[in-house]
């Protein structure tokens, strides 16, 4: 099916926001924050823009001393968990403009834009945490091994490839599997990251590391929520893309996406992480396809696993900043909004 | 000893604060100073570690009696704590926990609320990050 990019000046482009349309619309690139058609955006830009955080900000010396104290194991999940999260970071800063490309909804590509910059900054933030922590030597090493190491190579080909595709094929079925493996990248494959983290700072190691996750978590919850908002939208404007043949081949992405994050998980965990055994990520990651799937009003991927995993409950509190009550003394709280958030009544 | 208090004076300015502190109550399975809880169940961060916290004695009976901080009239903090004021000569350490739907106005209206009934000083004021509602399916 046909996808029109995206136009740039364009003087004769629809006003009415009843015409506006998420792809094939006639957009004037206006961003006009008073008439909106999709009225969750204000809603979205609010919170991302009171998200706003700065990497350096977060207190790494713990984590300088507790680097060198972790185990084999850990150090080695550490490190190329970290070169995983960094190069879906810095891909994902590469992609989104290219699927902002052929929105044609204002309002929404002002989003995109606002995540791409927020990614850029997960990616920074990353490096912020190896240069804390180890040599510029070690650093580069971590950095590249997505590349050199073929399990963490052949992991990051899936969503790669979709993103090429796209590329290569600009219709608007490939457009909907890019942003299909977006979600599933930020939906699942995320999370497995995280969660090694957490599970780190559980046991008293890397506080530092954990709490950049935890920002960094808080910033993909708002892009999880964003580009499933535009699914259902498009499921609204675009029927024909998602026919139950359409449907099946999105779900089996999402198959295939939390298949390989078990593959994943149990190449760089295994069960030689203490805090963590493969039932659990397991179980988890299951869990989280069915929930993402349902999140989109698909069918659930796998029989059972409805539930959060009682083992994993630990990951949603780590994850939720108003779970927390942090010393500000101690650490840096990020249960808060900018003061700009409150209303200026004086 | 009134007298020869009132002929001498005190040595020491301050005798009563109000205990525990945060991680002395920690230490101790209780709650911080005067503050209410922040949730029922919640993290705890200080430096280097989390730790869970859950209300003390929490089970069936207690469970309607703990009321979540940012769920309380923060009037009623004030109003305690002025109250409470005039029996303890340091001052108390008194948190304010605010919710995204305060305004400014408000929340100088606790500020002034304070001072007119004697409360000595307020410490932190403790806001939350915004949340929106859909993101409660976003969040795993």
């Amino acid at each position: 099916m046909e996808l029109k990019r995206k136009a740039l000046f364009n003087a004769s482009g629809d006003i009415d926001v009843r015409k506006r349309r998420m792809i094939n619309g006639n957009t004037t690139n206006l961003n006009d924050f008073n008439n909106m058609k999709y009225n969750w955006v204000s809603d979205w830009y609010r919170q991302a823009m009171n998200n706003f955080w700065i990497p350096e900000e977060i207190n790494l010396t713990q984590d300088i001393k507790d680097y060198r104290l972790l185990n084999e194991y850990e150090k080695t999940a550490y490190d190329k968990i970290l070169s995983f999260l960094v190069f879906l970071d810095s891909l994902q800063t590469a992609n989104l403009p290219n699927v902002g490309e052929y929105i044609t909804a204002n309002e929404i590509n002002l989003c995109l834009t606002i995540q791409a910059f927020q990614e850029a900054v997960h990616s920074q933030s990353y490096s912020y945490m190896l240069d804390s922590i180890c040599s510029p030597i070690e650093r580069d090493e971590i950095l590249y091994q997505w590349k050199y190491d073929e399990h963490l190579l052949k992991r990051n080909e899936f969503i790669g490839e979709q993103y090429n595709a796209f590329l290569e094929h600009k219709d608007s079925f490939h457009f909907m599997k890019t942003v299909i493996a977006n979600y599933i990248l930020e939906g699942i494959y995320f999370y497995s990251g995280f969660m090694f983290f957490y599970n780190l700072g559980r046991m008293g190691k890397m506080p530092g590391s954990a709490q950049e996750i935890r920002y960094i978590n808080r910033d993909e919850n708002t892009h999880l929520w964003l580009f499933r908002n535009m699914i259902l939208e498009l499921q609204k404007e675009e029927p024909d893309l998602f026919t139950p043949d359409k449907i099946e081949v999105y779900r089996n992405m999402m198959k295939r996406g939390v298949e390989e994050e078990i593959a994943w998980g149990q190449y760089v965990l295994g069960d030689r992480i203490e805090g963590l055994t493969m039932k659990m990520v397991s179980d988890y990651i299951h869990y989280l396809g069915n929930f993402r799937a349902q999140a989109l009003n698909f069918e659930p991927l796998f029989d059972g696993y409805m539930q959060e995993p009682e083992s994993m409950k630990w990951v949603s509190i780590y994850s939720n900043a108003n779970d927390i009550k942090t010393d500000f003394f101690e650490a840096r709280s990020s249960a808060y909004a900018k003061s700009s958030a409150l209303e200026d009544d004086l | 000893m009134q007298n020869d208090i009132h002929e001498y004076g005190l040595r020491n300015g301050y005798l009563l604060a109000v205990a525990p502190t945060s991680s002395t109550s920690i230490i101790a399975g209780t709650t911080a100073a005067v503050d209410p809880i922040m949730k029922k169940f919640f993290m705890e961060e200080k430096k280097g570690s989390m730790i869970t916290r859950v209300a003390p004695d929490l089970n069936m009976k207690t469970f309607w009696l703990y009321k979540n901080a940012h769920h309380i009239d923060q009037k009623w903090v004030i109003e305690a704590a002025g109250v409470r004021q005039r029996h303890i000569d340091q001052s108390q350490s008194v948190n304010l926990y605010i919710t995204n739907e305060f305004t400014f106005r408000r929340l100088l209206d606790l500020y002034i609320l304070a001072w007119e009934k004697g409360v000595k000083t307020l410490y932190y004021v403790r806001s939350q990050s915004l949340e929106v509602e859909e993101c409660e399916s976003c969040s795993a």
